[in-house]
């Protein structure tokens, strides 16, 4: 490790080692595989049946709970994306490049899944699938950089370079994040304010405050173990890839 | 059903569904991956 390099970075390039990633991370896979379900589904039932439904909205509010945590991963998944990118920008990190390549898709589900399910708690609470609502349009347009993203970095025959295009435009697309968060109070919006991470008080009963959050960390955590998962698939497959070409140049070299 | 229920189940169906199917191709496809690794490199996790 050269001198002078921060300890934030030495332990980051403890992993660009992919044999020490796959094997510090293969004993914990079930563990976590087996949590993320677990949480996912007591938060489901959680929120399906025991929280009660809204004297307004009725049993549509339940749509929040699925609605509201695939908003969050829509936009902190697209940090953790920017942050990817600029350790592949700056440190070069390999691994960083094979992450970021691997959550885009996820990210990108997530995006859509928002807007589906905000689609369908939109028809019976407004009256409509969809309006060009400024918080709906930034998150299309969220949906749209994830997409990019995900095309971009598979387009070049050389993956390296596909990973810096990717980067760049993962940077750039960083400045849609507060917009997305910031479009409900900038504009006048038919979404509503922020009711969860207002600072001052969250303007929700803990009724539904708890299984909310509930929801959001399982979804989360089964984000998160589904993008390592294929983070570790693509390490193997590349390792599958570069013994695969050696065999064929030891064949050829033996005709 | 009434249309609000049937609209918490598309939510909650679709949600589960294409997360879902996400989560479990990334499990088959990192097991097929290490299957195929231990084919080709025998010498296993040292340092695969």
């Amino acid at each position: 490790m050269p001198p002078g390099t921060p300890p934030g970075a030495r332990s980051l390039h403890r992993f660009a080692n992919p044999g020490r990633f796959l094997r510090l991370t293969d004993p914990w896979m079930p563990w976590l595989w087996a949590l993320a379900l677990g949480v996912t589904g007591a938060g489901a039932y959680w929120a399906l049946v025991v929280s009660p439904a809204d004297w307004q909205q009725g049993e549509t509010v339940r749509i929040m709970y699925v609605h509201v945590p695939m908003a969050w991963l829509a936009m902190g998944g697209y940090m953790g994306l920017a942050i990817l990118s600029l350790m592949s920008l700056i440190w070069r990190h390999p691994l960083a490049d094979l992450t970021a390549r691997e959550l885009s898709p996820v990210g990108a589900v997530a995006t859509a899944l928002c807007l589906a399910t905000g689609s369908l708690w939109g028809k019976p609470m407004w009256g409509t699938w969809w309006v060009w609502d400024a918080r709906l349009t930034s998150v299309l347009v969220l949906f749209f950089l994830w997409l990019g993203h995900a095309a971009l970095v598979r387009a070049f025959d050389d993956m390296e370079r596909g990973a810096r295009a990717g980067a760049i435009l993962a940077l750039v697309g960083i400045v849609n994040i507060p917009i997305v968060k910031f479009s409900v109070d900038w504009w006048n919006t038919l979404h509503q304010p922020a009711s969860v991470t207002r600072l001052d008080s969250p303007g929700m009963h803990v009724d539904m405050l708890y299984p909310l959050l509930t929801c959001a960390l399982g979804f989360t955590l089964l984000f998160a173990v589904t993008v390592l998962a294929r983070t570790r698939a693509a390490v193997m497959e590349r390792r599958v890839r570069a013994l695969e070409m050696a065999r064929a140049r030891r064949f050829d070299a033996a005709q | 059903m009434t249309t609000h229920w049937l609209h918490v189940t598309l939510s909650w169906g679709i949600t589960a569904l294409v997360f879902g199917g996400l989560a479990v191709g990334a499990y088959l496809r990192q097991r097929a991956a290490k299957a195929r690794l231990a084919q080709l490199d025998p010498r296993g996790a040292r340092d695969a």
